[in-house]
C-alpha cells in the first residue's frame, strides 16, 4: 500500500470509504444501544390499552311446573352522563350542559332537584333502569354525554301471584328474598369476562376480544308450583283477608307423596315488581320464617302415637271429666265439657282433657320420640330461604306440666310446612317427605331435576294412617269440629286448630286458627293447611280456616275434575252440592 | 480475493434484501390494518396496494436489474432528463393541491422518492467525469445548484426528511469522490445554516425539536407522537407481543404504518426483531459500500456507495426518529412503511445495486477484472485486532477496517 502514491485519488477513495464505514458502524451502534435501552433496560411504562368488559348475563327465568313464567328478565338500559365527553362538547357549545339536563328533565320527567342530585359528577347514575320509550327517546337525540349501559330488568308478569315464594332482585339483579335468594347462584348464571382492547380514540375493538370466561345464562327454575292451584289459593286467601281481617293467612297446597308444594301463599301479598313500596314485615314468607302454637292440631302426634304403640282401640272410653280437671297443679279446660267420651271421639270433639289422658298413657319420652318422629323441632329442609326449626324442647327441659300442654299443642312452635309435613305423613300411608318447591332445573335443553325420588322415611305404618284418617274424616263432618270443611262425596280428612297466643307470657285472647286437611282420594293426595293470624269476628279453626281450605280444595277438584271415588266425574263437577257448599259458606250458615 | 469470496458478497446482498422484503411486508399487513380501517374500513387495504406496487416494483427491479445499469453507464443524456424529469414532478403536487402525492386512479406517486434515486445518478455521472479535477472549486457547481434547487421545491411540500437525505448523500459522494476537506466544511457550514433557517422558516417544525427534547412536556400535543412511540417500543421487550398483537397501531401511534413503523417491529417482535431488520439494514449499507471497493469502474462505484448510504441513511433517520433521538421528520423505512411509490423506487435502487453486484462479482471477462481499478489497492486482508487474539474467528465483514493513514484523506 505504500508504495503507491499518498495522494492518487483512488486511495483517497478507499481511506475515506473506511472513514464512512466507521462514521455508519458507529451511528447503526448508537442505533442498537438505543433499542436496548429503550425495549428491554427501561422500557417505557404502558397505560391499560386492554380493558376488562364484562358481558351480563340474563338471570334465568322461574316458571310453575305447566311452564307459565312466573319471573323473567327483559333486557334494558341503565343511563349514566360521561363528564369527559360533555366537558368535550361544552368546549365547542358552552350551553351545552343545561340544554342535556333540559332534555333529561322532559323525557324523565324528573323534577329539577332530582336531577340535580342524580347528575352531579363524578359518578352521575342518572338511572338503573329505564323504560324502552324512553332509552328510544334519549337514543335518538344522539347527543354526546349521555351512556347507555345494558342490563337486564327483573319481572313479574303476575305480580303478587306467589310473591313470597319467589321472592325478588336487588338492583343489581342479586336475589334478596324468596327462591330468587334461594337459587341465586343457579339463577344468575356466570358473567363473560373478556379482554377488549381499546383503540387510540377509546372504542373498544371487538374482533381482537379475547375471552376470559364464557357467558353461561342463569338456568331455568321449574316449580312445583301449579299455576292454577297458586291462584285459587290467593283468591280464597284474598277472601278469607276480607272476611276476617287478621294479622296474616298462610295457605300452603302440597302433594302428600312427593312433598311437592302445588300452591303457597300469605295475606298481605305484596308486588315484588315494586317490594320497596312495602314494610319489610310483609315480604316475610311466614309459612317458613314463623313459628306459632299449633293447638288442637298437635293432638294428632298424640292420637298417631297411641295407635302406633297399641296403647288404645277406637272404642276405648276416655273420662273427660266434664271439661274441667285438675292436673299437674294446673287446671285444664275443654271447650265443651264432656263426659265418657272413646278414643275416637276424644280427637274428633278435640278435648284437650282426653288428649292429655292418652298423653300420660303414653309417657313423656315416647310422646317426644314422637313429635321428633313427625319432624317436629327441626327443619324441613324445604329450598326456601329463612326457615326456623320451630320450638320443641327435649324432655330433660320439661318441667311437670308440660306433658299436659304439649300434646294439645302448647309449648311448643310449629312452622306451617312442619305442620302440613306431619299432616301429610298421615294421608300418604306414614311417610315423612321433604317438602319442596323447585322441580327441576332447566338450562339449554337440559333438565336437572333437583330432588330425586328418594325413599321417604316410614314414620307410622299404614294402618295406623288409614285408621287415623277414617277418625279425621270424621273430624270434618257433622259431628266433628271442622264440619265446614266437608265436602259432599269426597273423602275429607283434617284437624282443626285453635291455639291462643302468647303475649307478654300470658295467654291472650288472640288465637291462631288454623286447619290441615287433607283428601283421602287415591288419585290425589291433596294437603293444604290454612293458618290464620288473630282472626276478627270469629276465632275457632272450623269455623275460620275450615271453610276456606273447603273452598280451596272444592276449586282445586274442580280444575282437575277430580270425581268422588266411585262416581262419575261429570255429574259431581255440575251436581248442586258443590255450588250449594259455597252458598254456604258465604252465608256463614251451618251445614 | 478470490472469486469464491466475491460472490459471497452477491449472496449476501440477495439474502438481505430478500430477508428485509419478507419482514418488510409481514409488518406492512400488520401495521396498516388499524390505521387502513380508520381510513376505509377494509383492514387489508394498505396491503393490498403494498402488493400490488411490490408486484409493479418487482418487474422494475428485474427491468433495471437487467439492462438498465449498462445503458445508464453509457447514456449520460438519460441521466440528466430523468433526474430533471423528477425535478419537474416534484412541484406537481402543488398545482394538483395535495401536498405530497401525484394521484393518478388509484395510485398515489410521491415524486420527492423519485428524486432521491435521480439525485444519486446524476451525481455518481457526474462525479465521474469530475472526478479528476477534484481540487477545481467549479467542479462543485452543478452538484450544488441541483441540490437547492430541490432545497426549494421541497419546501413546498414541507418535507424536511427528503432534504437531510439528499444533504448527507450528497455530502458522502463529495466525500468519498475525494473533494478537498475545506469545500467540505465550507459545504457542511453551509447546510447546517440552511437546515436552521428551514427550520426556523416553518413553526411546527421548531415545536418538532422541542418535543423531541422535552418529551414530558405537552404529552397530549406536540409529544404524543414521541411519547407513544417510546411506550410502543417499549412494550415490546424481548421477543414482543407476537406478529399482529400489537397494539399501538390501534391508533395509539399516529402514522403507524409510515413513520414509525419501528416502532411497531419493537412492539410485536421485540429487540429480537429490531436487531434483526437493523442487522440486515446493516449488511444492505455495507454491502453498497464494500461494493464501492470492488464495482467494476467509477460511475458503478459512486452508484454503490450512493445507493447503500441512502438505504442506510434513511433507516438510521427513522430509527432515530422512532428513538426519539432527533425530532420527528417523516421518515419511511424502506420496504417497511406503507408508500408505495416508496417502494417502487427502493425495489429500483435495490435492482441497481444487485446488478452492481453481479457485474463486480461475476466478472464475465479477464478484462473486467483488470477494468476495476480499485482491484490493485485491494487492502490485505491484515486485521490489525487478530494480532492480538490468536483465536482464529470470523470478524463480522462490517467490522473488517483497513488501516486509515492519517496523513491525508
Amino acid at each position: 500500500m505504500n508504495n503507491i502514491q499518498s495522494t492518487s485519488i483512488d486511495q483517497i477513495f478507499l481511506q475515506r470509504m473506511e472513514v464512512t464505514r466507521r462514521v455508519f458502524t458507529f451511528l447503526f451502534a448508537v442505533i442498537f444501544l438505543g433499542l436496548v435501552y429503550r425495549q428491554v433496560l427501561r422500557p417505557a411504562a404502558a397505560p391499560g390499552k386492554i380493558v376488562r368488559v364484562e358481558v351480563p348475563v340474563a338471570r334465568g327465568r322461574i316458571l310453575d311446573r305447566t311452564g307459565t313464567v312466573l319471573a323473567t328478565s327483559v333486557p334494558g338500559y341503565g343511563l349514566y352522563l360521561d363528564y369527559w365527553e360533555i366537558r368535550q362538547q361544552e368546549k365547542k357549545e358552552p350551553e351545552y350542559l343545561f340544554r342535556l339536563k333540559a332534555t333529561l328533565k322532559q323525557v324523565l320527567r324528573m323534577s329539577d332537584d332530582q336531577l340535580e342530585k342524580v347528575t352531579r359528577p363524578p359518578y352521575p347514575l342518572v338511572r338503573r333502569s329505564l323504560s324502552l320509550s324512553e332509552y328510544e327517546q334519549l337514543r335518538k337525540t344522539g347527543l354526546p354525554g349521555l351512556v347507555f349501559t345494558q342490563t337486564h330488568q327483573r319481572v313479574y308478569p303476575f305480580g303478587p301471584l306467589a310473591a313470597h315464594l319467589i321472592g325478588f332482585v336487588g338492583d343489581e339483579g342479586e336475589g334478596l328474598e324468596g327462591l330468587e335468594l334461594f337459587y341465586d347462584s343457579v339463577l344468575k348464571g356466570k358473567d363473560g369476562l373478556s379482554m377488549v382492547p381499546r383503540d387510540g380514540q377509546g372504542r373498544l375493538i371487538p374482533s381482537l376480544e379475547k375471552v376470559l370466561a364464557r357467558p353461561e345464562p342463569g338456568a331455568d327454575l321449574v316449580l312445583t308450583v301449579d299455576f292454577t292451584f297458586q291462584s285459587i289459593l290467593e283468591e280464597e286467601l284474598e277472601k278469607g283477608q276480607q272476611l276476617f281481617q287478621p294479622l296474616n293467612i298462610t295457605g300452603i297446597v302440597m302433594d302428600a307423596s312427593s312433598g311437592e308444594i302445588l300452591a303457597l301463599a300469605n295475606r298481605p301479598a305484596y308486588d315484588p315488581n315494586c317490594f320497596f313500596r312495602v314494610p319489610g314485615e310483609y315480604r316475610r314468607n311466614k309459612a317458613v320464617t314463623d313459628y306459632f302454637e299449633p293447638g288442637s292440631i298437635f293432638k294428632i302426634v298424640t292420637a298417631a302415637a297411641c295407635l302406633e304403640e297399641g296403647r288404645v282401640h277406637l272404642g276405648q272410653p276416655i273420662f273427660c271429666e266434664n271439661g274441667r280437671w285438675y292436673v299437674r297443679g294446673h287446671w285444664l279446660h275443654d271447650v265443651h265439657p264432656y263426659g265418657t267420651l272413646t278414643f275416637e271421639e276424644v280427637i274428633i270433639k278435640s278435648s284437650n282433657i282426653g288428649t292429655v289422658k292418652l298423653a300420660l298413657m303414653l309417657g313423656e319420652e315416647t310422646l317426644y320420640q314422637y313429635c321428633r318422629r313427625f319432624g317436629f323441632g327441626e327443619l324441613t329442609g324445604i329450598d326456601i330461604p329463612g326457615e326456623i326449626p320451630g320450638v320443641l324442647r327435649p324432655v330433660n327441659d320439661w318441667s311437670g306440666y308440660s306433658i299436659t300442654a304439649v300434646p294439645i299443642g302448647q309449648e311448643v312452635g310449629i312452622n306451617a310446612i312442619q305442620g302440613i309435613r306431619a299432616m301429610a305423613a298421615l294421608a300418604n300411608g306414614g311417610f315423612l317427605v321433604r317438602p319442596h318447591v323447585v322441580k327441576e332445573l332447566r338450562s339449554g335443553g337440559n333438565c336437572t331435576p333437583l330432588y330425586r325420588e328418594k325413599e321417604p322415611a316410614r314414620i307410622i305404618s299404614e294402618k295406623t294412617t288409614q285408621v287415623l284418617s277414617s277418625i279425621l274424616e270424621k273430624v270434618a263432618s257433622s259431628e266433628g269440629t271442622a264440619a265446614r270443611a266437608s265436602l259432599p262425596g269426597y273423602r275429607v280428612c283434617g284437624k282443626t286448630g285453635t291455639a291462643q297466643k302468647v303475649i307478654n307470657g300470658r295467654y291472650s285472647s288472640r288465637v291462631v286458627a288454623s286447619f290441615i286437611g287433607y283428601l283421602y282420594h287415591p288419585e290425589a293426595k291433596l294437603v293444604i293447611l290454612v293458618s290464620v293470624d288473630e282472626p276478627r269476628g270469629a276465632q275457632y279453626g272450623g269455623v275460620v280456616a275450615a271453610p276456606i281450605f273447603r273452598n280451596i280444595l272444592w276449586r282445586i277438584l274442580q280444575s282437575r275434575k277430580l270425581a268422588p271415588e266411585g262416581t262419575d266425574a261429570l255429574q259431581t263437577i255440575t251436581g248442586v252440592n258443590g255450588d250449594r257448599g259455597r252458598d254456604r259458606l258465604l252465608t256463614k250458615k251451618r251445614p | 480475493m478470490s472469486l469464491r469470496k466475491r460472490s459471497r458478497l452477491y449472496y449476501r446482498l440477495c439474502v438481505a434484501s430478500a430477508v428485509l422484503l419478507i419482514l418488510g411486508t409481514t409488518v406492512v399487513l400488520s401495521s396498516s390494518t388499524g390505521p387502513a380501517i380508520e381510513k376505509t374500513g377494509n383492514p387489508l387495504y394498505y396491503f393490498q396496494r403494498h402488493l400490488l406496487w411490490l408486484a409493479l416494483g418487482g418487474l422494475a427491479m428485474a427491468l433495471f436489474n437487467r439492462f438498465g445499469l449498462r445503458r445508464l453507464e453509457k447514456d449520460k443524456k438519460i441521466l440528466i432528463f430523468s433526474f430533471i424529469g423528477s425535478l419537474c414532478l416534484l412541484p406537481v403536487p402543488i398545482f394538483l393541491g395535495t401536498l405530497r402525492w401525484i394521484i393518478v386512479g388509484p395510485f398515489s406517486f410521491q415524486p420527492a422518492e423519485l428524486v432521491k434515486l435521480t439525485f444519486i445518478l446524476f451525481l455518481a455521472d457526474y462525479l465521474r467525469r469530475h472526478r479528476y479535477t477534484r481540487k477545481q472549486i467549479r467542479n462543485l457547481f452543478w452538484p450544488v445548484v441541483s441540490f437547492l434547487v430541490i432545497t426549494l421545491l421541497l419546501q413546498f411540500q414541507r418535507d424536511l426528511g427528503t432534504f437531510v437525505i439528499i444533504f448527507l448523500s450528497l455530502g458522502l459522494l463529495l466525500f468519498l469522490a475525494g473533494q478537498p476537506r475545506r469545500h467540505l466544511a465550507f459545504m457542511t457550514g453551509c447546510g447546517l445554516v440552511l437546515l436552521v433557517i428551514l427550520i426556523l422558516l416553518f413553526p411546527y417544525r421548531r415545536e418538532r425539536i422541542v418535543s423531541a427534547f422535552l418529551p414530558g412536556k405537552d404529552l397530549m400535543g406536540k409529544g404524543y407522537q414521541p411519547f407513544q412511540s417510546k411506550i410502543t417500543l417499549g412494550s415490546g421487550g424481548w421477543l414482543g407481543r407476537g406478529m399482529g398483537a400489537g397494539l399501538a397501531k390501534l391508533l395509539y401511534l399516529p402514522e403507524a404504518h409510515k413513520d414509525y413503523v419501528y416502532a411497531i417491529v419493537g412492539e410485536e417482535m421485540g429487540l429480537l426483531g429490531t436487531s434483526v431488520v437493523l442487522f440486515f439494514f446493516v449488511v444492505l449499507t455495507f454491502s453498497g459500500l464494500e461494493l464501492a471497493l470492488r464495482a467494476r469502474n467509477d460511475f458503478q462505484r459512486f452508484l454503490a456507495a450512493g445507493i447503500g448510504s441512502l438505504f442506510g441513511f434513511q433507516f438510521l433517520l427513522h430509527a432515530g426518529v422512532v428513538l426519539c433521538l432527533i425530532p420527528a421528520k417523516g421518515t419511511t423505512l424502506p420496504f417497511f412503511s406503507v408508500g408505495g411509490s416508496s417502494l417502487l423506487i427502493n425495489l429500483v435502487s435495490l435492482g441497481i445495486l444487485l446488478a452492481i453486484a453481479r457485474d463486480a462479482c461475476f466478472p464475465s471477462s479477464l478484462e473486467d477484472l483488470q477494468e476495476s481499478s480499485l482491484l490493485h489497492y485491494e487492502a490485505p486482508a491484515r486485521m490489525v485486532w487478530r494480532r492480538y487474539h490468536p483465536v482464529r474467528f470470523r470478524v463480522p465483514f462490517f467490522l473488517r477496517y483497513s488501516k486509515i493513514s492519517s496523513r491525508r484523506w
